[in-house]
């Protein structure tokens, strides 16, 4: 089963994500960007959904120190975020993410149809 | 976080209808673990609420304005979560003014927070009961 890194700091969203998530995938997760950067190491997954507005070091810093490191920068990283503004899925893939979905998630396949896409991208390169 | 404090009276709580964002959103609750998950989400939301209320109150006491705004983009979030879209609106919008509030107007919006807080409390126990079989 593949693996996925689910970094999120709210426990209302983690716990949808999660529940979504589980059964299908083998899932971690990671309530801050550096608590993700520590444990991602350790515990390498197939791919990261990481949310934009965490606390402290938010998601694009966080992108930018995965994207840094030899050891995590193929991993393909799917951005997660209430700011569904136009532009912003290219500001995102421009960022480096490899897909973007809002929240709230109200349509599964939306999340899932990006994950497979991100695995199988993954995978070609 | 803060400690937080109880700073919703459960005997203000009453029945709300559920609104339609609520409908949507809790029906892929129901589609992704039926009543077990939603009965969960709605004990979730509950508590994060309550904890994020008391935060805030102390941020206001502290004035410790990001600290507000902050507090109130994860109430926004988990607003959006569980679909109770006038709490949502609400949080939004304290996110984007509290750090030039005054602290009567602080005040005042976190007395309208609490409101809606109780509110979404309301709607999810009613469309818990009403479309989740939740006693």
């Amino acid at each position: 089963m593949k693996r996925i890194a689910i970094v999120e700091d709210n426990p209302d969203n983690r716990l949808l994500a999660l529940a979504l998530l589980e059964g299908l995938y083998e899932c971690t997760e990671y309530e801050t960007g550096i608590e993700a950067l520590e444990g991602l190491e350790r515990d390498l997954p197939s791919l990261v959904l990481l949310d934009i507005s965490l606390p402290g070091m938010d998601g694009v810093e966080t992108l930018a120190h995965l994207r840094a490191n030899p050891a995590l920068r193929h991993l393909p990283v799917i951005a997660l975020t209430a700011h569904a503004m136009t532009g912003d899925r290219e500001k995102y893939i421009a960022a480096g993410f490899d897909d973007y979905v809002t929240k709230p998630i109200v349509d599964e396949s939306i999340l899932l149809g990006a994950i497979s896409r991100a695995l199988e991208g993954a995978f070609a390169r | 976080m803060s400690n937080p404090t109880t700073v919703v009276d459960e005997s203000t709580s009453h029945e709300e209808t559920p609104p339609p964002e609520m409908h949507e959103a809790l029906a892929l609750v129901q589609r992704i673990g039926g009543r077990d998950l939603l009965t969960k989400v709605i004990g979730l939301f509950r508590t994060t609420s309550e904890q994020r209320l008391g935060a805030m109150r102390a941020a206001v006491a502290g004035d410790e304005r990001q600290q507000l705004s902050r507090l109130a983009h994860a109430m926004k979030g988990s607003a959006a979560q569980v679909g109770a879209e006038s709490l949502r609106a609400v949080s939004a919008t304290l996110e984007k003014e509290a750090v030039g509030l005054g602290p009567a107007d602080l005040s005042a919006r976190i007395d309208v927070m609490t409101i809606e807080v109780t509110n979404a409390w309301g709607q999810l126990e009613a469309y818990g009961r009403i479309e989740g079989g939740i006693a």
